[in-house]
């Protein structure tokens, strides 16, 4: 990608993610992230040039949202621009930042992604994204189980569906070092099996345990242009590239199209003009959008751009925890925690916490020097953002 | 609220009272508190906080301030369901001495949490049909069972019928059936644990009709602990509800009309990509791949076979008319006759040919009686018995 000059990530602030947060209304609680990510700056609101919002679009069926939360954004007289791009939004939010900061339009930047799921209707917002004239009857919301159908043939039913638990309860320990992640659940790998079989299914072999939550949260980041970020900030997470992909016709047209995945697409163009060869070996860790452990378990391979059955012994062989050789979600991913317009954003702030070192108790126990966040939404939109600790050059 | 089950309380709140010293609640104040609980169960205490630590005395000992109180109020206040000024303004509480250190008392302690050894399993079985909710239970029939394991568990079938609930000892006829363990049992009833995460996490097991469970959230009103004193005020957190009904009208467009007008003539119609010659169903006014219009109608089907089912278990309500529909249903793609590959058509299955919902297998579309050129023209498809 081309650059005028580098951003670089100095704040990240987040929400305490619940299924209800009944005790604030939006603004209040987006405002326990914007003060969160202002104090990690270093700075106030005099600092910040732009204000991006974003969430869901028409989800809480609000109509302009970022003006009502003005009360909590504190974007009073500074330019303001609202970005939706569905479940991406949280990492377009993070493009367009960049964008600006990389312009010279703006020294410093804030994007806050929000949602506040309890106060609308996710499943209902999710099926009027479908065209209204054939597959809005049919769909079944943001749930499929076609992803457990095409593993299971692959790799036999028994390996796939353990490798898809192996998967979830990985992620629950790394939720359990994570406070502010909404579902904790405390699972141990005994019992695998039995959730396998046990768990209420949803759609064909998509079970209640593999599926994410729907929660209420705010995530916000501050980004900034070289100069200032070196003056507020010890490590900032610099934005090296980030790529979108999408190809809107997949859920209106094909059951199982024989293409390259979008995510397998936007990996390898990613990789090809940063020179990463050898993604599992140059890059430290990721931190994925997982809305299903059937999800997280088949989009390792085509991110990674790994071959056979690699992804699952990777989950296997526990390379995905967060003291493995390469750390997945050590936020507990999507799956724990999952406020729709604020959580592609959380993937990536999570990928830079890594990087400044800032992630607590949820901190990879080794030096990340690269991260790769993906985004996700609908239509198979990827979003991927890769990080770096040292300056890229420009 | 009952003798028997309050006794010992009372005490054991000052018996609590110098674990439960907050340091910077105490600190530089030297008093002694008096407390006269009258009622069963209750009796004379003095609080003596002096450098930073506080000792309790089962005696009236020099008191600075004395406040007289009935236990139900002092067990009321403690667990925060009285508030201590309303119950000073309302005469529950009477206070003579220097009035002034009480202000200070109220950041002396943590939180006093009553002992959960009084909270039994049975007992939130045998409270259930006194705290039937009428609105709850109201055109339900069903059988609950629960099988409650661990020292303090046991069996017991919940009846509902005719708005009526009737509690029997062992499992009886369960239409759905609830396995778990005591303690996780109590914490649900409580609101300590989420029955949802218990669930989710496998605390929790169901067998039957899961359904029912759903509506069982609302058969009853709190379980109040014995020990928990009268019910709780309701939280004075307003929630607005509202439900939105927008009509919506979409124009086709008169690739996608072409399409749905031969429905009418229980026709069904692709277009061909002049370049790659690629079907698209329903056909799109260009083909994404080649970036060129496709103008070409081709007939197809209606006959073909099962491509890739997914079967639902759990449907959402319609966000604008808040009704569910009936599950599972099988949301499918279809490779009708004329197709090859991923050319395939989105529709649903037959729900009773569930059972049967396997790649490759033959199905034929079912119309409906009034033809609209609306998705709703095919039913559904149906598999082809030979």
């Amino acid at each position: 990608m081309k650059k005028n000059r580098n951003v670089g990530v100095i704040g990240v602030g987040q929400s305490v993610f619940s299924s209800h947060r009944e005790e604030v209304n939006q603004p209040e609680m987006i405002h326990e992230a914007v003060l969160e990510a202002l104090d990690q700056a270093g700075m106030t609101m005099d600092d910040i040039g732009c204000v991006l919002h974003g969430n869901m679009e028409l989800f809480e069926m609000v109509h302009q949202p970022d003006l009502w939360h003005t009360l909590g954004t504190g974007a009073f007289g500074k330019e303001t621009l609202r970005v939706t791009t569905g479940g991406t939004t949280g990492a377009t939010l993070v493009c367009a930042a960049d964008a600006l900061v990389a312009s010279g339009l703006h020294d410093v930047v804030m994007a806050i992604g929000f949602e506040k799921l309890q106060e609308g209707h996710t499943t209902g917002g999710i099926t009027n994204m479908a065209d209204p004239l054939w597959t809005r009857k049919l769909q079944t919301g943001a749930l499929t189980g076609m992803t457990a159908t095409q593993l299971m043939e692959e790799f036999g039913e028994e390996r796939a569906k353990r490798a898809s638990m192996l998967y979830r309860i990985t992620m629950d320990h790394h939720a359990m070092k994570n406070k502010k992640a909404h579902r904790r659940l405390g699972l141990e790998f005994d019992q695998a099996e039995d959730l396998a079989k046990n768990s209420p299914p949803l759609v064909g072999e998509l079970r209640m345990i593999h599926m994410c939550s729907q929660s209420d949260g705010t995530c916000v980041m501050i980004f900034a242009s070289e100069e200032k970020a070196r003056q507020h900030c010890k490590q900032p997470a610099w934005i090296k590239d980030h790529i979108t992909v999408h190809r809107e016709e997949n859920f209106a047209v094909f059951g199982d199209a024989p293409v390259v995945t979008t995510h397998r697409y936007a990996a390898e163009k990613l990789f090809e003009r940063n020179n990463i060869t050898d993604p599992r070996k140059e890059i430290d860790m990721m931190e994925m959008y997982d809305p299903s452990s059937w999800w997280g378990l088949d989009w390792l391979r085509e991110f990674l751009l790994l071959e056979g059955d690699e992804h699952l012994e990777m989950v296997e062989n526990g390379e995905i925890a967060m003291d493995g050789a390469f750390p997945i979600n050590p936020s507990g991913g999507v799956i724990a925690s999952n406020p729709i317009g604020a959580t592609a954003m959380v993937r990536v702030a999570e990928a830079a916490m890594q990087i400044m070192g800032t992630a607590g108790d949820h901190q990879v126990p080794r030096q990340v020097n690269t991260a790769l966040a993906s985004g996700f939404g609908g239509t198979m939109w990827t979003v991927l953002t890769l990080l770096t600790r040292d300056l890229p050059g420009v | 609220m009952t003798e028997k089950t309050t006794a010992g309380l009372v005490a054991d709140i000052f018996a609590t009272m110098e674990s439960r010293v907050i340091p910077e609640g105490v600190d530089g104040i030297t008093a002694n508190y008096g407390y006269i609980i009258t009622g069963p169960g209750g009796g004379q205490w003095t609080v003596c906080v002096a450098d930073g630590r506080v000792t309790v005395v089962e005696d009236l000992v020099t008191p600075d301030v004395t406040t007289t109180c009935a236990n139900d109020d002092w067990i009321a206040i403690t667990l925060g369901k009285l508030d201590g000024m309303t119950a000073f303004s309302s005469g529950k509480l009477k206070v003579t001495g220097d009035m002034g250190l009480l202000v200070a008392a109220a950041g002396f302690f943590e939180k006093y949490q009553p002992p959960l050894a009084e909270i039994t399993v049975a007992d939130i079985f045998a409270t259930m049909e006194s705290r039937v909710n009428p609105d709850g239970v109201q055109g339900i029939t069903a059988n609950c069972g629960y099988r409650i394991t661990g020292d303090n568990g046991g069996e017991w079938t919940v009846c509902v019928a005719d708005g009526k609930v009737t509690v029997l000892a062992g499992i009886k006829d369960p239409d759905v059936t609830t396995t778990c363990a005591d303690t996780d049992w109590i914490a649900i009833t409580l609101g300590k644990l989420d029955g949802m995460t218990a669930f989710s996490s496998g605390k929790l097991k169901v067998t039957g009709n899961l359904d029912i469970l759903s509506t069982a959230a609302r058969f009853f009103k709190k379980y109040s602990p014995p020990s928990a004193g009268p019910e709780e005020a309701p939280e004075e957190l307003i929630v607005l509800k509202q439900v939105l009904s927008i009509p919506q009208t979409f124009a086709t467009g008169p690739v996608m009309g072409h399409f749905l007008n031969a429905l009418k003539e229980k026709r069904i119609l692709a277009n061909q990509c002049p370049e790659c010659q690629r079907l698209q169903i329903p056909p799109r006014e260009v083909c994404a791949e080649c970036v060129v219009r496709c103008k070409e109608f081709v007939q197809i089907g209606p006959e073909g076979i099962i491509s890739t089912p997914d079967v639902a278990y759990y449907a959402s309500p319609d966000p604008l008319t808040g009704e569910t529909r009936e599950t599972p249903y099988c949301s499918c793609h279809f490779l009708l006759d004329g197709c090859k590959d991923h050319e395939t058509m989105w529709h649903e299955l037959k729900a009773s040919d569930i059972p049967r919902a396997e790649r490759g297998v033959r199905v034929r579309p079912v119309w409906n009686d009034t033809l609209t050129g609306s998705v709703t023209d095919i039913k559904y498809f149906e598999i082809i018995d030979d």
